[in-house]
């Protein structure tokens, strides 16, 4: 085996460590927001290495570089944290519950703040108007759309 | 030798696809499982990645990029979905 081949096969074993460990992050850490602190950055960095690894495979072999490779790179590493930023609000608007361990929330006073101005203003401007939707849609849904209505100046 | 070291990186990868999938089936929370999908997909990119050095041939980098742009979509649709109840405003 060449230089060049040793660090390909380096790389992809890099590669194939940091999606072990975003596997093993999935299966120990106690809840989703640790789960995804895990699994957001391990996969990511699994798939840089392991598309580098291929990279330079045919740049190396063939000699043209398949520039659609560092484009899945740069596009993996553009989305998944937005992925992972979204899966990590919904599940807390939803009320995923945080693990025992967990001593300090500071987003808790935050919606809890959220919550009741929204229901203080409801209940002062419309108190016959704004409670069917309210009503159907759940609580933590009316704190979500509570910006698109007129009273409310989140 | 190369061969060898890359079908032990495609154990690997597999290994941790089947830790994902058991928390796919047995997570706890809706969250959790859209996680594990999420990674799932970053799994099966680099998979197909291993692949192509291995069958020494070009033609999935486009299958790369599909199956890419369809984790990233599949998991901001289910979280917005998980967050509102619906995808699309029908006021």
């Amino acid at each position: 085996m060449s230089a060049t081949e040793w660090l390909i096969a380096v790389l992809a074993v890099i590669g194939g460590l940091f999606s072990i460990v975003a596997a093993i992050g999935l299966i120990r850490l106690p809840d989703v927001y640790s789960r995804l602190h895990a699994t957001g950055k391990s996969s990511v960095t699994a798939v840089v290495f392991l598309m580098g690894a291929s990279f330079i495979y045919f740049a190396y072999s063939h000699g043209w570089a398949v520039w659609k490779l560092l484009l899945v790179i740069i596009f993996v590493a553009l989305t998944t944290p937005v992925a992972a930023l979204m899966i990590a609000r919904s599940a807390y608007r939803t009320r995923v519950p945080l693990d025992k361990r967990t001593h300090h929330d500071d987003l808790e006073s935050y919606y809890d703040s959220l919550a009741r101005e929204a229901q203080r203003k409801q209940a002062a401007h419309s108190p016959q108007q704004g409670k069917s939707r309210a009503d159907k849609r759940g609580t933590a849904d009316a704190e979500n759309r509570s910006g698109r209505t007129p009273q409310t100046n989140r | 030798m190369l061969n060898t070291i890359l079908t032990g990186v495609l154990m690997m990868i597999v290994l941790s696809a089947l830790l994902c999938c058991y928390r796919v089936f047995a997570g706890p929370t809706l969250p959790d499982r859209v996680a594990a999908l999420d990674t799932l997909g970053m799994l099966l990119i680099g998979f197909i990645g291993i692949l192509m050095i291995i069958q020494d041939t070009t033609a999935y980098t486009e299958i790369i990029l599909v199956v890419g742009l369809l984790a990233f979509a599949g998991s901001a649709a289910l979280a917005i979905f998980l967050e509102r109840g619906d995808l699309f405003e029908r006021d």
